[in-house]
This record gives C-alpha cells, sequence and structure tokens, in this order.
C-alpha cells in the first residue's frame, strides 16, 4: 500500500505538468436525480384543465373573457400534458434498466404516451383521469425500484380531489 | 466501475494489444460525443463489442448505448495504481 501511495503521489505531480487524458466510467451527468412527482402533479394539472372547461361550458360561454379563459385552460392542459411525456420519457430512458423494467413497464410507458396525447386531443375529464391513473401507476413502479414503499391517498389541497401515489420515506 | 477503478486512479492503457477478450478493461471513445470511456468487455460478436461497466445498478453501458465498434477501441488497461 505504501508503494502504491508513492506510486500515486509522483502520478499526481507528473500530472500535473503533463495532464494525464482523463477518461470516465459515465457517458452522461450520472446526477441520479429522478422523481415521477412532477409527472403526477402535471396530469393533476391536465385533469384540473378538463375540470374548469367542463365548468365554463355549462355557462355557454361567449363572452370574450370566457372565450379567453377557455383558451388559456386548454393552453395549460397541452403544455402538461406534454410535461407528463417529458418527464415519464426522462425517467424510462435514462434511470430505467434491464434489472428494474420489464416488458409490463414499458407498455405502461408507451400507454401513457399515448394517454397523454389522447387528453390532449379532447377536453374530456375521463381521459384526463385515465391519464392520471397510468402515472400514479408509473409512480409506484418507480418507487418499488427503490425500494421504497408508497401510499394511495387524496393529493392535499388539490381541487382535483383525485388520488396521488407518495413514498413512504 | 467501482470497486476495480474508483474516481481519481490513474490507468496505465496499452494501445498495442493483439486480442481483446472478454473480461478486459477498455477505454474508448464513446461515439456519441467523443468522450473517452472505461468499461469492462463483457461479449464480443465479430467487430463488435458488448461492455458493462463493474457497478451494474449505477452504470451506463452498452444496455443504454448499445454495442460499440472495434475502431473506437482506444486501448487496454493493463495497470491501476
Amino acid at each position: 500500500m505504501a508503494m502504491r501511495s508513492i506510486a500515486r503521489s509522483i502520478l499526481s505531480a507528473v500530472d500535473k505538468v503533463v495532464h494525464f487524458r482523463e477518461v470516465h466510467a459515465h457517458c452522461d451527468i450520472p446526477c441520479g436525480i429522478y422523481d415521477p412527482h412532477q409527472a403526477q402533479v402535471a396530469a393533476h394539472t391536465v385533469l384540473r384543465m378538463d375540470m374548469l372547461i367542463a365548468d365554463l361550458m355549462k355557462s355557454n360561454p361567449t363572452s370574450a373573457d370566457d372565450r379567453n379563459k377557455l383558451v388559456r385552460y386548454i393552453a395549460v392542459k397541452e403544455q402538461h400534458a406534454e410535461l407528463v411525456k417529458h418527464e415519464v420519457r426522462v425517467i424510462w430512458g435514462d434511470y430505467a434498466k434491464p434489472e428494474n423494467a420489464d416488458a409490463k413497464t414499458h407498455e405502461l410507458v408507451w400507454s401513457i404516451m399515448k394517454a397523454a396525447s389522447k387528453a390532449k386531443q379532447d377536453a374530456n375529464i375521463e381521459s384526463a383521469k385515465d391519464l392520471l391513473s397510468k402515472v400514479e401507476q408509473f409512480a409506484e413502479w418507480f418507487w418499488k425500484t427503490k425500494k421504497v414503499g408508497t401510499v394511495r391517498a387524496k393529493a392535499p389541497g388539490f381541487p382535483t380531489e383525485a388520488e396521488m401515489v407518495f413514498p413512504k420515506v | 466501475m467501482v470497486p476495480a477503478l474508483k474516481p481519481g486512479d490513474y490507468i496505465l492503457v496499452s494501445t498495442w494489444f493483439r486480442c481483446i477478450s472478454t473480461g478486459n478493461m477498455v477505454v474508448f471513445k464513446y461515439p456519441k460525443s467523443g468522450m473517452l470511456l472505461v468499461k469492462r468487455i463483457s461479449r464480443i460478436n465479430g467487430e463488435e463489442y458488448y461492455v458493462l461497466g463493474d457497478n451494474l445498478p449505477k452504470s451506463q453501458d452498452s444496455r443504454e448505448f448499445g454495442w460499440i465498434e472495434r475502431r473506437d477501441i482506444i486501448g487496454k488497461v493493463i495497470l491501476r495504481i
């Protein structure tokens, strides 16, 4: 060990002068920070936007103010459905590996992509609920791979009054 | 590559080598970025090599980026200090 320590000191000194080439054991930034929470919040937002759209449509909106609201609800729904796709895709693409993901996981991710597109295409609360349910299943898979237990509870304070999967930490 | 290699280790890489076998640690150019990476050869199929990191749960390797070409291999690790 002493010889090795001396060799390292010498190499380190030489390195400062000649700058040896550096090699990496990772091809990307191995930040290791993944969490499905953003996808879950985004899925809740899609549902909330569909609820607001449904409420607004009951009054047969004709004023500029109402139409402005409608456009804003649709825009936010669109953005958050896309955010769901992005967040799930990053976890699936960067974090999922053969050791922690199987055919069921891939099928679930694929179905989330489809459900998010459907939630964009229509203004239907059922489509948003379907997306949310799939995203919550994805969160359960994620925490299971981390060996962290989960609990399903109503998202506190969310007007969607829908369930959310929380890690038991 | 923990435990075989730790961050900051020095390695001696031979660019003169006749053959590469499974189990060898190699330095290669990651085609997407040109970054030099070190991994262990797991499988060989003609001129293509499947590389894995030793720290399997955390490693980013051929399981993610696929097989690497023989021409991208710079050399074989022959000494670690």
